[in-house]
């Protein structure tokens, strides 16, 4: 196997980079997904009924 | 300018040997087209009518169930679910789940209350390729899945990687590729490489399953062998246009793990039959299936109204003298203007999201 050299800070920088992105994946894929359903829905949902389940 | 460049690279398009090479693969994919030959769906999916559609094992759960799930818009579309659980070994209680789909996109996301994620995000690259990538996210660590399929004519190919990394200094992570090609109008033969490396101290391992599926005219045989010594064979047949039945048969040769040191008796038989059935009704769907490891189950799916279905599982371990109940009602909401334009969708044979 090839072996990759990555220093030490090249790897420190990389698993930040993927923490930041797991946590903005974690918290904000769902609310972006509701937006651009929200936002491209036709015809386009009153909030109320968006957020309520008994709506 | 082009046509410059076109001129200095011709030889590279115009030599016998280009030209003998394109010929016969032109020839090839026109045999290959005259034999008539249909997709075999895919590895995953080759058991698919026996172990997925009338086995309720996929279906089982225990406690109580309740979904409110709201379409909001059909194209593209966009639908909110909020499913309320309650019973033993039950995470969460609640979780939201979020799906938008376009022909060419599919993003569906789910966050429980005990704080983990799913994400799933679908691209259709043309219509033969699809790409899948699927996260899961709890506290502090994340699994993470691509995934390429690609359906062609006459056979099915995909690449698997499961948790990809090169952050160790070399590469880790589960790389598997499947390949299931039809031979005849009837018979599909396919096999699945693994290769996988958990960490760098430990060694990389590879593993070849094969697989195989014979189609008749209203019943479907195959079987798998797994390189960790397990063989499934399953049957399924079309009984009525209502009535499916089926068996699925899974032997492990696998090496026990009790033994200390590659004894010979080590060596561990074991078997489970199951036979299953499935009546479709009008407004319901009936599954029972009976184990030879002594366990009962069946599963009643029930259109209560147009919106409302209930769910009914039930299983019995006459062996262990254990029974498993679950209720589950599902509502499913959507304004009245939708329910007419979703009769226009279903006329029109829109493309659905790439699921």
């Amino acid at each position: 196997m090839p072996q990759l050299q990555l220093s030490e800070e090249t790897k420190e920088r990389i698993t930040k980079i993927l923490d930041i992105s797991r946590i903005t994946l974690h918290y904000g894929y769902l609310p972006l997904i509701i937006y651009l359903g929200y936002t491209r829905s036709d015809p386009k949902p009153t909030l109320i009924r968006l957020i309520s389940p008994f709506a | 300018m082009v046509e410059a460049k076109a001129g200095s690279l011709s030889f590279l398009t115009d030599n016998a040997i280009t030209a003998t090479i394109a010929d016969s693969y032109a020839v090839f994919s026109e045999r290959r087209k005259a034999l008539k030959l249909t997709n075999p769906g895919t590895v995953d999916n080759i058991a698919r009518e026996i172990q997925k559609d009338v086995l309720c094992t996929n279906f089982m759960f225990q406690g109580l169930r309740a979904d409110f799930q709201k379409v909001f818009s059909l194209a593209p579309l966009f639908r909110i679910q909020h499913g309320f659980q309650m019973g033993p070994n039950v995470p969460s209680p609640y979780n939201l789940m979020a799906l938008y789909g376009t022909p060419n996109v599919l993003l569906q996301a789910g966050l429980s209350n005990d704080g983990s994620a799913q994400c799933f995000a679908n691209y259709r690259w043309s219509p033969k390729l699809i790409s899948k990538s699927q996260a899961q996210i709890s506290e502090g660590q994340a699994l993470v899945q691509l995934d390429s399929e690609y359906t062609g004519d006459d056979f099915s190919a995909s690449i698997k990687a499961m948790n990809p990394s090169i952050l160790d200094g070399s590469l880790t992570g589960i790389f598997i590729g499947s390949y299931l090609q039809t031979i005849t109008p009837r018979v599909s033969l396919g096999a699945e490489g693994v290769w996988q490396r958990q960490a760098l101290n430990a060694r990389p391992e590879t593993a070849i399953s094969y697989c195989g599926r014979y189609k008749g005219d209203d019943w479907i045989a195959s079987a798998q062998y797994l390189a960790q010594g397990v063989l499934n064979i399953s049957y399924w047949r079309q009984l009525t246009a209502q009535v499916e039945a089926g068996v699925d048969t899974q032997l492990q040769f696998a090496p026990g793990l009790g033994g200390n040191g590659g004894m010979l008796s080590s060596i561990r038989r074991e078997g489970t039959t199951t036979i299953g059935a499935k009546y479709d009704f009008r407004a319901s769907t009936f599954r029972a299936q009976v184990d030879s490891t002594g366990k009962v189950g069946c599963y009643l799916e029930k259109r209560v109204a147009p919106v409302v279905t209930m769910t009914f599982a039930g299983e019995i371990d006459q062996v262990k003298q254990t029974s498993k109940i679950g209720l589950a009602v599902s509502i499913e909401a959507a304004p009245e203007e939708l329910m007419e334009a979703s009769e226009k969708v279903e006329a029109s044979n829109a493309q659905p999201p790439p699921y």
